[in-house]
């Protein structure tokens, strides 16, 4: 099922906690290196501006074939050859993809633009052969999902999400399988199912190295969660996909379930996001709440933008200035403090637990070579006195 | 969220008591939300202070200039006061103040002061609305409240602020001596202003004055210096020098990144380099008429990107490799 090495790519993942350990200083800089040194793993450019370099590079690479194909080939003008040769084009992508993969590379930079270029090309033909938009729809969400398992390839799911959500419009508001207006209701049941379909999945402890699609999907999720319901985007989108000619003064059918949608979910995902100690709903939480007045004030300025700016502004200022007096004093929990004070050395179970780690770590090392005793390893224990 | 830490102890990344101390931690389920309330406090004031704005842009004829001028005068005094009396005073090295709040302060005092001193030129028509004055002087107040309070973020706005003065003054004086603008100028004014930040940084980290100011003198410097020699490309009869000034810099800024190890400034002389190559090349190939094999060459290309895919890779290691050893 997958193109490369099981193993090294979990290595590559659990590699980056340890990183993230290490930064916590529950694991010594000593024990990281070791692991780096020692552990087989993927090619991966973990910084994502040389990512963009080499995918940059990448499409160079497969736009210059393209060129230098279309040298020989302007000659064709059937238009099913030309789909023949796109069928051909993504194949070789198909094969450099598992190349490139053979040879250990994962998440470089141009691997992504030949697994993308798959999903392009074979869509493009699709398209010139059948002509038929549901059947370039289907196949964008078959080979983007089988690329993403294939290549644990995060673009790739968003790509067969992406065609999903539009399937499902296409089929509803072109092919009219079921009533138009229950469109904002079925992405929002699709939405719902991409969230448990992602949360048990994520589960299972062999499926640790799609970590990053999934969370793909989740963020997929809430936003459609969010944009299905918002009365902003089903009014609109029902003006122009439905043509639904309204006034200025006339309401969208359901609307008081998109007024209150609209306002419940971002509330939720705060909650939620606070109640599970889960950033991702926290963040989305608070964008889609700014977004949910700008929706509001698009349709009902009652108050001149001056005074709603200061209204605004002083009603944020006190609710803020009150929580932060609320959680100022946490200790645990929801805190006020800084991210880089949370140390765990502040905490005298987890340090006395480190400690006792380092002291059995340095015991262990001693055994083997005596000669390294003086190594500073309690360098990891006994430094952060973070008093 | 545990089953990453139970794959860690299974693959014997990390020892059981290492587990004990990190599953202990999770218990206490820390979850700091500062970042966010600063944030939503900062857009609270923002959302508030353009409430001000438009309030008094819509009364000004009530209020007057003067007013206004004074208020803003008061405010930029009140704020400096403020974080002249919380700053630990001036220092050679880092110094950062009690609370992180301040650093948003000394940005803000400075915002207010380069504001005030915009202002005073454009309502007291001084120099004729000549504002590379009124520039300079907003530059030497931001560069010296970096200097004083150590502040990175005042410091690129007034390299910036610096930058612009130089550019506001040779194309106003273009304009005076009724001249065509020369494009020239500029292009050379941009490569002595980046040779300017370079001698500054090297300056900084001699004498160590603010050595961590270093990276951003630098960052500066390679955009800028890179942008002025591509623009001086474009002049017909010179190219090759600005080329030649490119290599120099790329190499300089090739050393650097590899000292600081800094990738960002590696994947940009990269990048320029490489830009500067495809330059190189288009010039030979338009120079020496060679369109009679332009068919041949466009074969070339795949090979030549699949090279350049190769060469990027071999960097890259030779990058990774370099910053591990030292």
């Amino acid at each position: 099922m997958l193109a490369s090495n099981f193993h090294t790519i979990q290595n590559h993942f659990l590699l980056e906690e340890v990183e993230k350990l290490e930064a916590q200083s529950f694991v010594s800089k000593q024990q990281l290196n070791e692991l780096k040194n020692n552990t087989p793993t993927t090619k991966t450019n973990s910084n994502f501006l040389i990512r963009i370099g080499f995918f940059l590079l990448g499409n160079f690479l497969i736009s210059s074939l393209l060129g230098f194909v279309a040298l020989f080939l302007s000659v064709l003008g059937d238009q099913n050859v030309i789909a023949f040769c796109f069928l051909l084009a993504s194949l070789g992508g198909l094969v450099a993809s598992e190349l490139i993969y053979n040879k250990n590379y994962f998440a470089y930079g141009f691997d992504d633009s030949f697994i993308l270029s798959i999903i392009l090309f074979f869509c493009v033909s699709i398209g010139l052969f059948t002509e038929n938009v549901t059947a370039v729809l289907f196949f964008l969400v078959l080979i983007s999902s089988v690329c993403a398992i294939r290549y644990v390839h995060v673009p790739s799911a968003f790509f067969a999400l992406f065609g999903f959500i539009g399937l499902v419009g296409y089929l509803v508001t072109e092919e009219k399988i079921i009533p138009s207006y229950y469109l904002p209701i079925i992405l929002f049941l699709v939405a719902i199912g991409f969230y448990f379909l992602q949360l048990q999945l994520a589960k299972k402890n062999s499926n640790f190295i799609y970590t990053n699609v999934f969370l793909m999907i989740k963020f997929f999720s809430l936003a459609l969660g969010y944009a299905s319901l918002n009365y902003f985007v089903v009014r609109e989108l029902s003006a122009v996909l439905l043509d639904l000619q309204l006034l200025p003064t006339e309401e969208i059918p359901l609307a008081p379930l998109f007024y209150f949608a609209t306002f419940l979910i971002p509330i939720f995902y705060i909650y939620f996001g606070l109640k599970q100690k889960d950033r991702f709903f926290f963040w989305i939480g608070l964008v889609t709440l700014a977004l949910s007045f700008a929706t509001i004030r698009f349709y009902y300025s009652i108050l001149p933008v001056e005074y709603a700016l200061l209204l605004g502004g002083s009603i944020l200022f006190v609710m803020v200035y009150f929580s932060i007096k609320k959680v100022q004093t946490n200790t645990a929990g929801i805190t006020f403090k800084e991210e880089k004070n949370l140390n765990p050395m502040a905490f005298d179970l987890v340090k006395a637990l480190l400690i006792n780690a380092a002291v059995t770590n340095n015991i262990s090392i001693s055994t083997q070579s005596p000669m390294e005793f003086g190594d500073g390893g309690f360098s990891g224990g006994g430094a952060g006195g973070n008093f | 969220m545990n089953k990453v830490f139970d794959l860690l102890v299974v693959k014997s990344f990390i020892s059981k008591e290492q587990f004990l101390a990190i599953s202990e931690y999770q218990k206490l389920g820390l979850f700091s939300i500062r970042n966010e309330l600063l944030f939503l406090l900062y857009i609270s004031i923002l959302l508030f202070t353009s409430g001000v704005g438009i309030i008094i842009y819509n009364n000004i004829d009530s209020i007057g200039h003067t007013v206004l001028l004074i208020l803003l005068a008061l405010l930029t005094v009140v704020c400096l006061f403020v974080c002249y009396k919380k700053s630990k005073g001036f220092s050679k090295n880092e110094v950062a103040f009690d609370n992180p709040l301040y650093d948003y302060l000394v940005l803000f005092t400075t915002i207010l002061m380069c504001m005030f001193i915009g202002y005073f030129q454009y309502n007291l028509n001084f120099q004729k609305s000549n504002y590379s004055m009124a520039t300079l002087v907003s530059a030497s107040a931001a560069l010296a409240m970096a200097y004083y309070f150590d502040n990175k973020s005042v410091l690129i706005i007034g390299i910036t602020a610096l930058g612009s003065f130089v550019g506001l003054t040779l194309k106003i004086e273009a304009l005076f001596d009724s001249k065509s603008f020369n494009e020239t100028s500029l292009v050379v004014a941009g490569i002595l202003f980046g040779a300017l930040l370079l001698l500054a940084q090297w300056l900084s980290q001699r004498y160590s004055f603010k050595d961590h100011f270093s990276f951003i003198m630098l960052t500066f410097g390679l955009h800028l210096l890179a942008m002025s020699c591509f623009a001086g490309c474009s002049v017909v009869n010179y190219w090759m020098i600005y080329l030649l000034i490119l290599g120099v810099v790329l190499y300089y800024f090739y050393i650097k990144s590899i000292n600081f190890k800094t990738v960002s400034w590696y994947v940009f002389v990269l990048f320029y380099g490489y830009i500067g190559l495809n330059i190189l090349l288009f010039k030979v190939i338009y120079n020496l008429n060679l369109y009679q094999i332009f068919e041949f060459l466009t074969i070339l290309t795949p090979f030549y990107v699949i090279g350049s895919i190769v060469l990027f890779i071999k960097f890259i290691k030779n990058f990774k490799n370099k910053t591990n050893v030292s």
